[in-house]
């Protein structure tokens, strides 16, 4: 509840409420290069946190959406630029929001979980983003520690195996790509040594 | 049935026959480094200038899509934008970018319009407006692509591949556009069910959509709520909805059909 | 049913005459034209003219679909290469040659082909010697495949011309489907069974359409999803108005692949006066 106070005090007010777990809105990142006027700056503050829509309560969203949909008649004070910008810009902030708050809603309707997994699978889940996050450096590593990566790929692969049809479906994929990825650049260093 | 009533039907099948759906031909397979054109002339040929030509290729090794569709506002349809010289010289839109001044890897990336343009300026303006010109660019796609893993279709490019193994790193964030920082939380991936016998499941990964897109990009437009809601087909999809407004002009073409038809797979 | 005026009946059937007489004309008129009986000599079927650029140059080009359909899977040309399914829609120039696309893609005169290099298309390096191999139109004599000697020992099909599939499933024809730098390798796909359509009129017997006779040639990717479609479970429906006009399965066949009129080919209960 003092959340919730807290952001539409901050909210009202036009400024950003701070960063942090417990607060909506976030410091006013965009410092953009052309006039921070008022309207622009509330925008920042409400559509910042898009990507942590589905973490918000159905309170939160109800008013963040409520914010976009006061944010809207204010359009006209804006330059015909920004009118056009904007409206697409507001659309999809409001948009987002909007669909979680609908997904959520339905997900309470029919008892409809928002990932909730067995804890085998989310063990392997772990251990599968553990390995799988190096294929962005996978051509970094050395030698040893692909050959170790693979290892722990093929140690999990029964594992994933156990798993119930569709997280199996969905895990064995991932890491029949990402064991392939490291498998590649192995074979191109042992072909280099050679 | 009376004569009357015949004749109408027999135009109507005949009207029918001549209809024209977008199913039944195929067309050609755009080159390589002409896959993600995009020719927008909303306004170019009434300025005295040539349809510009944007390439999708040299842009989304960058930037995500999230970056120019949602944080700047681009369409996701040619000429669906309305850009105006005017609105690229405020700083929106192309200009954002391409401003004179802001630096990506290292170079500073060209202006794009601009209020008084002179004799040595119509260099720098068919960069963009060059349909049907021979314009050099800054940028050889084969030089270019060479280095990249090698995708079926589109611009021969596996830009998944490229990007899972760093290769290319396009920016999430744009300074002065962008609203906040861009660590998406990875939604759950999913299996779809084809409804044609045989036919692979689908196995649909948020996590590679959302390292481009956010959630913003498809939700809410493109795709609605309730999953099994969104009732669609591959006839809509090669008509550009759904998975076809990306996947049928930017993103791998629906042409790849194990990129998605991925489980169970025949060995 | 109410007694009608004279004059009024009258101007409803000139309606409906001046109406369907429209529509027949408009829809004549503004559509592909339906394709002739196969011409006589079954060297001239599957003919390609492509005349975009050459004619102020060496002249249009005839392209031979035998020649190449003997050699290669329809998928290689029409989907890993590129080609578009209709005469002139594909945009080939000497640029996207010179590239390596297009007819370049194998005729690079480095390519090897059953151990000899495939002649270089549109090369100033062979001092024009090769231009009539392609540019041959209204040339006689100077192509160097000749259709009669090439297709002596393929079986030819009851209908018309060469029985392309018997020729494949009796190895005399091993087309590729693979070409190192352009096809790229992916997963491969079950096909699906043979199985029968229902014709719309009561009175047409049953297509049965054979997945493995097509998949042979075209994969998955030539049909799929552009030419044929899902809505839902089965592809959208369509017609042999549309089969004629070059859509659907006339993408292919009347032009290249066995003609439109050869009716048992795909309704194999058609009576025996059908050919």
């Amino acid at each position: 509840m003092s959340r919730l106070i807290t952001i539409v005090a901050l909210l009202g007010a036009g400024l950003p409420a701070p960063v942090g777990p417990f607060a909506l809105g976030c410091e006013a990142g965009a410092q953009s290069a052309s006039t921070q006027d008022t309207w622009q700056k509330e925008f920042d503050a409400i559509c910042c946190k898009t990507q942590d829509a589905m973490s918000f309560s159905e309170e939160e969203l109800g008013l963040l959406i409520s914010g976009c949909d006061a944010l809207q008649p204010r359009m006209d004070k804006l330059d015909e630029t920004r009118k056009k910008v904007y409206a697409g810009r507001l659309h999809s902030c409001r948009g987002v929001y909007q669909y979680a708050l609908d997904w959520k809603r339905t997900a309470n309707e029919q008892n409809l979980s928002n990932g909730q997994s067995t804890p085998a699978q989310d063990a392997g889940q772990k251990e599968l983003d553990a390995i799988c996050a190096k294929t962005q450096i996978a051509r970094t590593l050395s030698v040893e520690e692909l050959a170790s990566l693979i290892s722990r790929c093929d140690a999990l692969q029964p594992q994933i195996e156990k798993l119930d049809e569709t997280p199996k479906k969905l895990y064995e994929g991932r890491l029949r790509t990402c064991r392939n990825v490291y498998a590649s650049m192995l074979d191109a260093k042992q072909a280099e040594k050679n | 049935m009376n004569r009357n009533a015949f004749a109408v039907l027999a135009s109507v099948l005949i009207c029918c026959s001549s209809s024209s759906s977008q199913t039944g031909t195929k067309s050609k397979r755009p080159l390589p480094y002409e896959y993600g054109r995009v020719v927008i002339s909303n306004y170019s040929e009434n300025a005295g200038l040539a349809p510009v030509v944007f390439d999708h290729w040299i842009h989304r090794a960058k930037f995500t899509c999230r970056v120019c569709h949602v944080d700047i506002g681009f369409a996701m349809k040619a000429g669906g934008t309305g850009i105006r010289a005017v609105d690229n010289e405020r700083g929106f839109y192309c200009g954002a970018c391409h401003d004179g001044k802001r630096v990506v890897e290292g170079k500073v990336v060209f202006q794009a319009c601009s209020e008084s343009v002179e004799t040595a300026d119509a260099k720098r303006c068919v960069r963009c407006h060059s349909l049907g010109k021979e314009v050099a660019s800054d940028y050889d796609f084969f030089a270019f692509s060479k280095p990249l893993p090698k995708g079926r279709f589109g611009n021969g490019i596996d830009w998944e591949k490229a990007e899972m193994l760093g290769l290319i790193k396009p920016a999430a964030f744009l300074e002065g556009v962008s609203t906040g920082p861009n660590a998406f939380p990875v939604q759950k991936d999913f299996a779809l069910d084809p409804k044609v016998e045989g036919m692979p499941d689908i196995i649909f990964s948020h996590k590679k959509h959302t390292a481009w897109n956010g959630c913003e990009v498809c939700h809410p437009d493109i795709f609605g709520v309730k999953r099994g809601s969104t009732q669609y087909t591959m006839a809509d999809n090669s008509q550009g909805k759904y998975c076809g407004a990306c996947h049928k002009t930017v993103a791998f073409p629906l042409t790849d059909c194990q990129r998605c038809h991925s489980k169970p797979v025949q060995e | 049913m109410q007694n009608r005026p004279r004059r009024t009946e009258r101007r409803c059937r000139f309606a409906a005459f001046v109406c369907v007489a429209f529509f027949a004309t408009v829809s004549a008129a503004s559509q592909v034209d339906l394709p002739q009986p196969p011409v006589a000599d079954p060297s001239d079927y599957g003919k390609v003219i492509l005349h975009n650029h050459a004619s102020a140059g060496p002249g249009p080009v005839v392209f031979d679909h035998w020649l190449h359909r003997a050699r290669f899977t329809c998928r290689l040309c029409h989907v890993d290469i590129g080609f578009a399914m209709q005469a002139n829609a594909t945009g080939i120039s000497t640029t996207t040659i010179r590239q390596g696309f297009h007819c370049g893609a194998c005729h690079d005169g480095r390519r090897l082909f059953e151990g000899m290099p495939i002649f270089a298309a549109c090369s100033d390096d062979t001092k024009g010697k090769d231009c009539e191999r392609c540019h041959s139109l209204g040339k006689p004599g100077v192509r160097k495949s000749d259709y009669k000697t090439f297709t002596a020992h393929l079986p030819k099909d009851s209908f018309y011309g060469i029985d392309w599939i018997a020729a494949e499933k009796q190895g005399k024809v091993k087309p590729v489907d693979f070409m190192e730098g352009i096809s790229v390798k992916s997963a491969p796909m079950e096909a699906r069974k043979d199985f029968s359509i229902k014709a719309s009129l009561a009175w047409v017997h049953p297509i049965v359409f054979s997945h493995e006779n097509h998949t042979v040639w075209n994969g998955c990717e030539l049909c799929h999803p552009e030419i044929f479609p899902t809505a839902r479970k089965e592809t959208v429906e369509f017609s042999m108005f549309l089969n004629i006009r070059g859509r659907y399965c006339g993408a292919c066949h009347g032009k290249v692949a066995f003609p439109l009129n050869h009716c048992s080919a795909c309704h194999p209960q058609a009576p025996i006066w059908a050919p």
